[in-house]
């Protein structure tokens, strides 16, 4: 009982009040009331209508939840996998060969099929590559090859790009199976199946050049010394030999400047290609 | 007189209770639930309407088939009176908004306290209940719905700041003024007898 209640006026009143409540409404409205309510109860029943709220079945949460999980699941392995960007990258990834392998001819089963028979789209760029290793090695400036490196970096690039579009196409016109066939994402396997052959030759000639611009750095500072030391005749021979590696006609010339001026006047065979004699008396050095 | 032991068994029953097994098809417990709520909610309207029979019983009508109708959206949590008085509520504040004119305030008339003699019993207790049915009808609306609510439809002051939209301290004082009004009405009646 609350305050108010517990007050003696209101008390009083009260009691007054439940003793004057005794008026009822008229007996047609009761009747009207109550049987609408029944008629209602029986519509109800002959219906068949659930009077009652709705109550989910316990599958539909779940259902929702494995929906959620499915979608993200799905998003996840989208956004994550990496997708390789050149051969080289895709090698490492997919971990199948190592570039020493490739360089040394250790090509993987499908390598070796596609290096020989397959690569249609490719066979021109592949014959360049092909002829370029063929060629006879030449010493070159390292400005030189580090720009051919770079050519054939973006070569190989664009191949892969090209490999990669291919891969995608045919799987895309694939007719679907069912509801979850979609075309299928190249992965970095993929491209690491269908370059190998690009990248065992792009490494041979890269390990090639290194060798060939190391060899004619070491020949062209020996020749250096010879000069220095004025060892004239060892200076001939070595220079003789230099030329039949390293023809002037066919590189641009790493020669320094002394040396060149100093094979000019004593050795002009080599430059005009003439096989006259040069006499020796054109001294050295000019005499003090 | 032996009583029927169906209808025991609904008499043991909440409100709530009643109105749910309504809503499950059971029509002998809308019965009982009407029996129950029938004279206070009729009494209701009565005084609100200033004793308009006509009146309240069509407005007492229209609630009961809102109830009815409504059935099925019932939940427990609600306590039924609250939901019934609060349709009843929204009901009449329907019917004065479409009816502003009938909605005049009674004057209490003071002539009718101070005939200086003591009537006989029932001739006073008469008297009385009908002195105080007129200051119940005299009083302020807020008030006069605030008391109404209070004896007839025995809710808390809770419900009826619920019902009513307002806050629970303001139910309380509308009380009070009521009782204030009330007793001018009530104790000079007393000090005669």
């Amino acid at each position: 009982m609350s305050e108010f209640e517990q007050q003696k006026d209101y008390q009083q009143f009260h009691k007054a009040y439940q003793q004057s409540a005794n008026e009822l409404p008229d007996e047609a409205v009761d009747a009207a009331i109550l049987s609408a309510a029944h008629k209602a109860v029986e519509q109800d029943n002959v219906a068949g209508i659930d009077t009652q709220p709705v109550k989910r079945a316990w599958y539909v949460p779940l259902s929702y939840v494995a929906i959620l999980v499915i979608s993200l699941s799905v998003v996840m392995k989208l956004a994550f996998e990496p997708v390789p960007e050149t051969p080289f990258e895709s090698e490492k990834l997919s971990g199948q060969m190592s570039k020493k392998e490739i360089a040394q001819g250790k090509l993987s089963p499908s390598a070796k099929e596609e290096s020989s028979a397959g690569m249609s789209a490719d066979t021109v760029t592949d014959s360049v590559v092909e002829f370029s290793l063929q060629q006879k090695p030449v010493a070159a400036p390292s400005q030189f090859m580090a720009r051919e490196e770079k050519i054939m970096d973006q070569e190989l690039e664009s191949r892969s790009r090209q490999k990669n579009m291919m891969a995608v196409k045919p799987q895309a016109e694939q007719p679907a199976t069912g509801m979850m066939s979609q075309p299928r994402r190249v992965t970095s396997a993929d491209t690491a199946e269908s370059l190998p052959a690009v990248a065992a030759l792009s490494a041979q000639t890269t390990e090639k050049a290194d060798t060939l611009v190391d060899e004619q750095a070491i020949a062209i500072k020996e020749l250096e010394q010879l000069l220095e030391n004025k060892m004239i005749v060892e200076l001939r021979n070595k220079l003789q030999d230099y030329r039949k590696k390293y023809p002037i006609t066919e590189q641009p010339e790493r020669l320094p400047e002394s040396l060149l001026q100093w094979e000019k006047l004593n050795m002009p065979e080599n430059i005009t290609g003439s096989t006259e004699k040069d006499s020796l008396d054109i001294p050295l050095t000019p005499s003090p | 007189m032996q009583q029927d032991p169906g209808k025991n068994q609904y008499a043991s029953m909440t409100d709530e209770t009643l109105m749910l097994a309504y809503a499950d098809g059971d029509a002998v417990a809308f019965d009982e639930l009407y029996a129950r709520h029938k004279p206070g909610l009729y009494r209701y309207f009565l005084r609100q309407l200033n004793q308009h029979p006509e009146l309240a019983n069509e407005l007492f009508q229209d609630v009961w088939m809102k109830i009815i109708n409504a059935r099925a959206n019932y939940q427990a949590e609600a306590g039924f009176s609250t939901w019934l008085y609060r349709i009843a509520y929204n009901r009449l504040v329907d019917y004065w908004r479409s009816n502003p004119h009938k909605q005049q305030h009674v004057e209490y008339d003071d002539s009718l306290q101070s005939t200086g003699h003591a009537p006989a019993d029932h001739m006073q207790q008469k008297q009385e209940q009908q002195y105080l049915k007129q200051a119940i009808a005299a009083l302020p609306e807020e008030q006069r719905n605030a008391i109404l609510l209070k004896e007839e439809g025995a809710l808390s002051l809770a419900d009826i700041a619920e019902i009513t939209g307002v806050n629970r301290e303001t139910v309380k004082s509308r009380l009070r003024y009521a009782m204030k009004h009330l007793k001018q009405v009530l104790n000079p009646l007393r000090s005669v007898t």
